[in-house]
């Protein structure tokens, strides 16, 4: 034992001194090496490409869909294997921001949540591929139908209108699926309660129906039932698919760039000009007027419910009505299936006889057939002709219908067939729209949030909820109108960053090819982005500071209506008239 | 300390910052440049990307790695003003203007490559012209820079532009007398530069004129005018927004210059070139307003008679 006493000494302080190094030398080439194996079995050509497809889309239907989709394209590119990486809504954003910026986002992406625009727009012209050049070539699994020499744009319902991003006057993405509303019901509850097959498609039937509903008691309860539905998510849908119809003739006043819509900047500048009041004018009231009859008949306290809380009262069967969308048909038919049947029906509005409404809402309101799930492709992809191959193949004719029969969903493509369900989603392509665009941000948004939850649970009155929003929109809406000219000036350098981008492109491409001449006229396109949106800008500002109360845009100015006069009367006499009467 | 530990203490550290070393060359993400067109390429590349900081690095390393009178000095010195000027990094864009400044000016004298000398210019131009949220730009400084710009480099696309923002700068305050000058300006552009890039890029702003100037028939032939153009661009096809051009020159037509003939022509243009629009509904309720308008006024004038 003496003998071996400086042997054990010289170990111990042999491990002393060499024991830390040695662990950051050890833990350093296991990691060194990790590393270096996952590299090389990323690198390795084994034949396989692993493509990696990333969405929100948690719905099982979706990624069920997917799967079977690939397995498909496995079977004609036996090389390709399609991962799918499935993130949360709530945490879509930030994923996505974080996997472009690493540099590790996936061969094929789904865009359009959680960011907003004007970073969905860098992010496209940073990290994306474009796809105008595809757009306009047929798609080549079209082979053999009816498509075959036809464009993958005029292949889509909508024409890929939402693809086509202006700020970077290209084509970004590839939509797969169309999407519409509607109001779906609890058919055997509905019988039973009002003893008609199905819902009235006019307001008044509908009203009247609804107060049968609400007048009668839930067996064994001392609670009535819930008409429709309501929380916070759901009363969304009563907005845009009838309530504000109502302002569609708002655009004969507030369209100052005569483009039919009437943007948040026109409904100001209108108000401002006097050319409407929002406590007096009449399409405005009459929407808040159809916001109390609809929101009186949900259940008490909805503004504070969740989505979740809303559909499981209509699982519950303690309400008939519940608003949605494509995406929930699936999910809706599973939760009542062997309990009752679930019915679908479009949203009621008034008659156009209606004596209070008919005026207002004309007719139905336009569904644009635009389509969504919108997949592009990134940069980082090591494959991208694969992973554009793979769109292809989903945007296919046959392929978007049997995709979309899987999922459940409105195939984007012509010419498909859809499920028997879904043919009741078909859109209603002649109509009209909202122009009650009150949404100026800042204060004046969470102002008319807080106003319209109390009017919604009748806390206000109609008089005092218009007034209010009046007097408000005055003088704060006057402060977050300036707001917006400055965020339009903060954001120029990202107007100027797109062409910056596109003159480099131009610069850097080949002279006196096809594709330098395309460069530049890409450049030229949108190199006056920035002064026209400008001025545009100024038009409003300079119409607001000027004061007075102009003409509106669609009110005929005397000249027209002297023209007018004195077309009719040649017309009538078969000689001409003066060309300006009376002058 | 003894000699042996004070070895395996120092033979500890050196492994410790060779490994420290040997992992932070893992994490430098720049490749070796070893030209500098290869630095210049690499900076473009991360500036469309978005990664500014290491765009001007490369930028950086392309002038360091070229001749100091040469072209690609010159290309570094306006790709690296870029990168300050217009990064999301460093604070406000008056912040990055200001040291994006002195190397556009640099750039902008050097002769070595006579284009970047007038984009980099024209980015000066734009420096005065880009405040920011809180400050709106003096127009006429502005307006004055961008006319430098075109003096100095009238046949070269980044001076025509230039003249194009001065001119419709010139518009700001929607005066007649602003607009009636500026239509003089447009017609000179159209007549000295009839085939160069910008050709045809007049016509917005025109229109804008004769919006401003209330000329509601000119302002149509303008707006037609555009519409055929757009229509044309094959080089560039933009999406299909002739519907929105046709219910601009249609609701013109009707409402500010009273010829129903043609205001009737673009309501039914959209009619008849679409199956699913949103102002179909519009364009027909148009079209019947007009149909009784006219009857009422005939019945009107048969009347009086």
């Amino acid at each position: 034992m003496a003998g071996r006493e400086p042997q054990s000494g010289t170990l111990r302080a042999f491990g002393n001194k060499w024991f830390a190094p040695a662990v950051i030398v050890l833990a350093f080439v296991w990691a060194a090496a990790t590393v270096a194996m996952h590299v090389m079995r990323r690198d390795r050509d084994d034949g396989l490409i692993v493509l990696r497809i990333g969405h929100w889309q948690l719905e099982p239907g979706v990624r069920i869909g997917l799967n079977e989709m690939a397995a498909e394209y496995q079977k004609q590119h036996p090389r390709v294997r399609i991962v799918q990486e499935a993130i949360p809504e709530g945490v879509y954003g930030q994923w996505s921001s974080t996997q472009f910026m690493g540099g590790t986002a996936p061969d094929i992406i789904e865009m359009g949540l959680g960011l907003p625009p004007a970073i969905t727009v860098s992010y496209y012209n940073r990290y994306c591929l474009r796809f105008s050049d595809l757009v306009n070539r047929p798609n080549p699994y079209n082979q053999g139908t009816e498509f075959e020499n036809t464009s993958l744009r005029n292949t889509y319902k909508d024409g890929m209108i939402q693809s086509y991003i202006p700020e970077l006057k290209e084509y970004m993405n590839v939509p797969l699926s169309q999407f519409a509303q509607r109001l779906f019901y609890n058919r055997d509850l509905y019988r039973r309660l009002t003893g008609k097959e199905t819902p009235p498609s006019d307001w008044q039937g509908f009203m009247a129906d609804c107060q049968r509903i609400a007048a009668t008691k839930i067996p064994g309860t001392t609670l009535c039932y819930t008409p429709v539905v309501g929380s916070q998510y759901h009363i969304g849908y009563w907005d845009g698919a009838v309530l504000d119809l109502a302002t569609w003739r708002l655009f004969e006043v507030a369209d100052f760039n005569r483009d039919y819509y009437v943007g948040t900047d026109e409904l100001f500048a209108a108000s401002a000009l006097g050319l409407l009041d929002l406590s007096k004018t009449p399409a405005i009231r009459k929407r808040f007027e159809l916001a109390r009859q609809i929101t009186s008949h949900m259940q008490p306290g909805f503004t504070g419910l969740t989505r979740d809380e809303g559909v499981f009262k209509f699982a519950r069967q303690q309400a008939v009505f519940i608003p949605t969308g494509t995406w929930d048909v699936g999910s809706l038919i599973t939760q009542a299936e062997g309990k009752f049947e679930v019915g679908i029906a479009d949203f009621p509005i008034p008659a156009p006889e209606d004596p209070d409404y008919g005026h207002w809402i004309p007719s139905p309101r336009f569904e644009k057939p635009s389509a969504g799930f919108n997949f592009t492709v990134t940069k980082f992809s090591r494959h991208p002709a694969v992973a554009v191959d793979f769109l292809l193949f989903l945007a296919s004719k046959r392929g978007n219908e049997v995709f979309n029969r899987r999922v459940g969903w409105i195939p984007a493509i012509k010419n498909t067939e859809m499920t028997e369900i879904l043919k009741q989603f078909k859109p209603t392509t002649e109509g009209i729209l909202g122009n009650f665009n009150y949404n100026l941000g800042g204060n004046t948004s969470v102002f008319y949030s807080q106003m319209y939850s109390l009017f919604q649970v009748k806390q206000i009155g109609l008089n005092d909820f218009l007034d209010k929003l009046a007097a408000y929109y005055k003088t704060k809406g006057a402060e977050d109108f300036d707001e917006q000219q400055k965020d339009w000036r903060r954001s120029a350098p990202a107007t100027e960053r797109i062409s910056a981008v596109r003159r480099m492109d131009a610069l850097e491409s080949n002279p006196g090819t096809q594709g330098c001449r395309v460069a530049w006229r890409k450049y030229r396109n949108g190199s006056l982005d920035l002064v026209g949106g400008e001025l545009n800008r100024w038009r409003l500002v300079t119409m607001i500071k000027a004061g007075g109360k102009p003409l509106a845009p669609y009110a005929y100015s005397a000249a027209a209506l002297d023209n007018i006069r004195r077309q009719v009367r040649e017309k009538a006499d078969g000689q001409p008239a003066p060309a300006v009467p009376g002058r | 300390m003894r000699s042996g530990s004070r070895w395996s203490f120092n033979a500890g550290r050196i492994i410790a910052g060779l490994v420290c070393l040997w992992a932070l060359s893992g994490c430098s993400p720049a490749r070796r440049l070893s030209s500098s067109s290869e630095a210049l390429s690499e900076g473009w590349d991360l500036f469309k990307l978005g990664d500014y900081p290491l765009a001007e690095a490369a930028f950086r390393r392309a002038a360091a790695l070229s001749k100091p009178d040469s072209a690609d000095r010159q290309r570094a010195l306006y790709g690296r003003g870029m990168t300050i000027w217009l990064s999301t990094a460093g604070g406000t864009i008056t912040r990055n203007s200001q040291r994006a400044e002195p190397f556009f000016e640099q750039a902008a004298v050097a002769t070595a490559d006579p284009n970047i000398a007038a984009w980099s210019s024209l980015a000066l131009a734009r420096l005065s012209h880009l405040m920011g949220g809180d400050v709106v730009p003096d127009y006429a400084a502005v307006r004055e820079a961008y006319n430098r710009v075109y003096w100095r480099f009238p046949r070269h696309a980044a001076g025509q532009e230039a003249r194009l923002y001065a001119i419709a700068l010139r518009l700001v305050d929607f005066k007649p007398e602003d607009a009636t000058v500026a239509l003089a300006e447009l017609d000179a552009f159209d007549q000295a530069h009839p085939n160069d890039l910008h050709a045809g890029n007049t016509q917005p702003f025109r229109a804008m004129c004769y919006e401003i100037l209330d000329r509601p028939a000119d302002l149509i032939k303008v707006k037609i005018a555009m519409m055929e153009q757009y229509q044309q661009d094959t080089l560039a096809p933009q999406t299909d927004d002739r519907a929105r051009q046709c219910w601009e020159i249609a609701s013109l037509a009707e409402f500010r210059l009273g010829d129903f003939a043609l205001a009737r022509k673009y309501y039914r243009m959209i009619l008849a070139e679409y199956d699913v629009e949103a102002r179909s509904y519009g364009a027909k309720c148009a079209l019947a307003r007009m149909e009784r308008m006219e009857k009422e006024l005939a019945r009107a004038a048969k009347g009086v008679k």
